[in-house]
């Protein structure tokens, strides 16, 4: 133990370059598992959020980001007499691709009835959101990076509004969303529809007990729960990135790994001669071995702790600069990173092991 | 296999018809040559011999460090031929200190660590291991350096270091393969009186392998080994260089004449020192002169 720490301390610029470079693969693994986190949360919201317990579409459509669910507005009379219902307000999440200061840009519409709230912004970065005809809150990434600030106007294929607030967590990787007020939304899609109906549960009601009934007495609907809607909007959105975030991830603990690897390696090869002294006087390879996995314990729970460390606070630092930088960690990622990197550097103390028992200590009578 | 014989001689080292042979046809090289040695418990044996006559080997060969070709090894009665390799660590950990000519410490760990160490690796931790380590410092006369790295001690304290080292785990059998070979001829002399000392006090078994004729008179018994045989007297083929008194074969290219006698010289260095002032030399040469 003590001849471990002491060789790592002989090498402390080695070691302090291989931690760094630890640090740099903690900052892969967690912007990964942050953007993946990021943007899965972001998704929940959306519907979580809305105070909805139910999601009516049109039927098939099931309650997805980019269903083609179109309902007509004459029955949110019918779906409020419904026994079990207590609110019901319309939603339009609806993509448009429009020209901003010359750049085309995909938005998504977000008009929600401002009598409920149902469906308003969910992540408010400043400004407010009581939203009257004409006014708007737009997501601060697309604010920052087209120059928008509360109070200016933004044109919006040629219809004008003003700048009342602006969104956090709406930037969904190629789309920005705006909030509208339902009135105002409705000019970008056909008269008297809607895409959702959302529908809160009485008290004493179960949301299967309600959606049973609604599509028992409205023909041509789909119902879905919050929770049902939560998946399909993530599968929607992030699902197909899942693999890549996995992959890049797992690049982020190889390459902490090969860092951890090459420095066990390195240390193992320039102590050959010592280890030849100990295995003379009488260690065995095991003894040895042992040393070379305090050594990798060590360095990667040095590193790895480090990395959790720095890393969260740079990606902050990163965040107040680039607002698209959706990253969005927690201790538990952090926790499960340290763990599974520290267990994994351990595993590098076995490239070296047949290297320690090739080392033959008569060679140390040879030496002059 | 052990006869009563060697039972009542209390015999530390018995090598019985050992032979080393390294490498294959051009390049064979016989090492050791059908050799014999009884070391008996708390005898002090100096094996003398021109370089290349196979001291290191025999030295590594009695501290199982190398397999013999041919023959048999015991220490302490133990047939190292029966040992796995986990068994032969331990061995050289419990029962043999080994004194190298370089001293072969940890660079990173204190004098006191070095010792520490071998202690560890036997299982003895904490207090009484520092304890221990500390009282043998003292008894080499390095109380005063124990925190100092190898780097920081002069070459005569390392070895000290060292027999502080090999000295940890009270083994019955010390080895030691030309300890005074890197230092000066002062701290060398002191090295010797220590081994000496430590030999005497303690009842350790000591076997040394050297060419400073030095040690020869601290030994309770010196042999000679030469084309890989081990005797007790040493053929005419070898010399002593007068200068630095080591055993050095004829053959060597430094020689110089005086009053008809030839002197050897083991390096150029040697011969210079001898030309400034022959006759001190001379004189010295003949206190050193191995009757034989
Ligand atoms: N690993 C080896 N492979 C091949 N030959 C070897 C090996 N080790 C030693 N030898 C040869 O065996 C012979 C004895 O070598 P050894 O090292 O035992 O001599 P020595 O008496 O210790 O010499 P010196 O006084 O120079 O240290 C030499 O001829 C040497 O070249
Ligand atoms: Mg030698």
């Amino acid at each position: 133990m003590s001849l471990a720490l002491r060789n790592l301390y002989h090498q402390k610029s080695k070691v302090a370059i291989s931690i760094a470079g630890v640090t740099l693969s903690v900052f892969l693994i967690l912007t990964m598992s942050g953007l993946y986190l990021g943007f899965s949360t972001m998704m929940d919201n959306m519907v979580t959020h809305s105070g909805a317990d139910l999601w009516v579409t049109s039927e098939g459509a099931s309650g997805s980001l980019h269903s083609p669910s179109l309902l007509p507005l004459n029955i949110r009379e019918n779906l409020s007499n419904i026994e079990g219902v207590d609110t019901v307000s319309p939603l339009i999440r609806q993509p448009l691709s429009t020209t901003l200061k010359d750049d085309t840009v995909l938005l998504y519409i977000n008009g929600y009835d401002t009598d409920t709230g149902m469906g308003g912004p969910w992540s408010m970065a400043s400004g407010n959101s009581d939203l009257d005809a004409g006014e708007i809150v737009i997501d601060k990434v697309l604010a920052s990076q087209y120059g928008y600030d509360i109070g200016d106007n933004i044109t919006i294929e040629e219809k004008e509004f003003k700048i009342i607030g602006l969104s956090d967590k709406s930037y969904i990787m190629i789309a920005y969303i705006i909030f509208l007020s339902f009135d105002d939304a409705k000019s970008f899609l056909l008269e008297g529809v809607t895409n959702y109906f959302l529908v809160s549960v009485a008290d004493g009601f179960t949301d299967e007990e309600v959606s049973a009934s609604i599509v028992d007495t409205i023909t041509d609907v789909s119902v879905s729960t919050t929770s049902e809607t939560a998946k399909a909007y993530k599968d929607e959105v992030i699902g197909g990135f899942i693999p890549v975030f996995w992959m890049l991830s797992g690049i982020g603990y190889l390459v902490g790994i090969q860092i951890i690897g090459v420095l066990i390696h390195s240390i193992t090869m320039e102590n050959s001669k010592e280890f030849g002294i100990l295995k003379a006087v009488g260690a065995t390879n095991f003894d040895l071995y042992r040393v070379v996995a305090v050594q990798a314990f060590i360095i990667s729970a040095l590193g790895f702790t480090i990395g959790s460390i720095v890393v969260p606070v740079l990606i902050s630092i990163i965040q107040t600069y680039v607002p698209e930088f959706v990253v969005e960690i927690d201790l538990q990622m952090i926790m499960q990173s340290s763990f599974l990197g520290t267990l994994t550097g351990l595993l590098t103390s076995i490239l070296p092991a047949r290297r320690i028992a090739q080392i033959d200590p008569a060679l140390v009578f040879k030496e002059v | 296999m052990s006869n009563q014989d060697s039972h009542s001689l209390d015999l530390v080292v018995e090598l019985d018809h050992v032979s080393k042979v390294y490498g294959h046809d051009a390049s064979r090289v016989v090492a050791l040559d059908d050799t014999i040695l009884h070391v008996e418990r708390g005898e002090m044996v100096v094996i003398m011999g021109p370089s290349g006559s196979g001291k290191t080997t025999l030295i590594q060969i009695i501290g199982a460090l190398l397999s013999p070709t041919t023959g048999c090894v015991k220490i302490n009665g133990t047939d190292l031929g029966e040992l796995s390799g986990k068994k032969l660590s331990k061995l050289r950990l419990r029962d043999i200190g080994f004194i190298f000519q370089n001293p072969n410490l940890l660079a990173a760990l204190t004098a006191r660590r070095n010792v520490e160490l071998v202690l560890n690796l036997n299982g003895i931790k904490g207090d009484l291991a520092r304890e221990t380590a500390l009282r043998l410092l003292d008894r080499v006369g390095l109380s005063g350096r124990t925190r100092h790295l190898p780097a920081e001690l002069s070459g005569g304290e390392q070895q000290r270091v060292a027999i502080a080292r090999a000295l940890a785990n009270s083994p019955s059998l010390i080895l030691a393969d030309e300890p005074t070979a890197n230092l000066d001829s002062k701290t060398g002399h002191k090295i010797i009186e220590m081994m000496k000392d430590i030999t005497k006090t303690e009842e350790r078994t000591v076997i040394i392998a050297t060419h400073d004729l030095r040690i020869r008179d601290v030994a309770d018994r010196v042999l000679w080994l030469e084309d890989g045989r081990l005797s007790s007297h040493w053929s005419n083929g070898y010399a002593i260089d007068p200068v630095c008194l080591m055993l050095i074969g004829k053959l060597t290219k430094t020689t110089s004449e005086v009053e008809e006698d030839v002197y050897h010289f083991c390096s150029e260095s040697c011969m210079r020192e001898f030309t400034k002032d022959p006759q001190k030399y001379i004189e010295r040469s003949k206190l050193g002169r191995i009757s034989h």
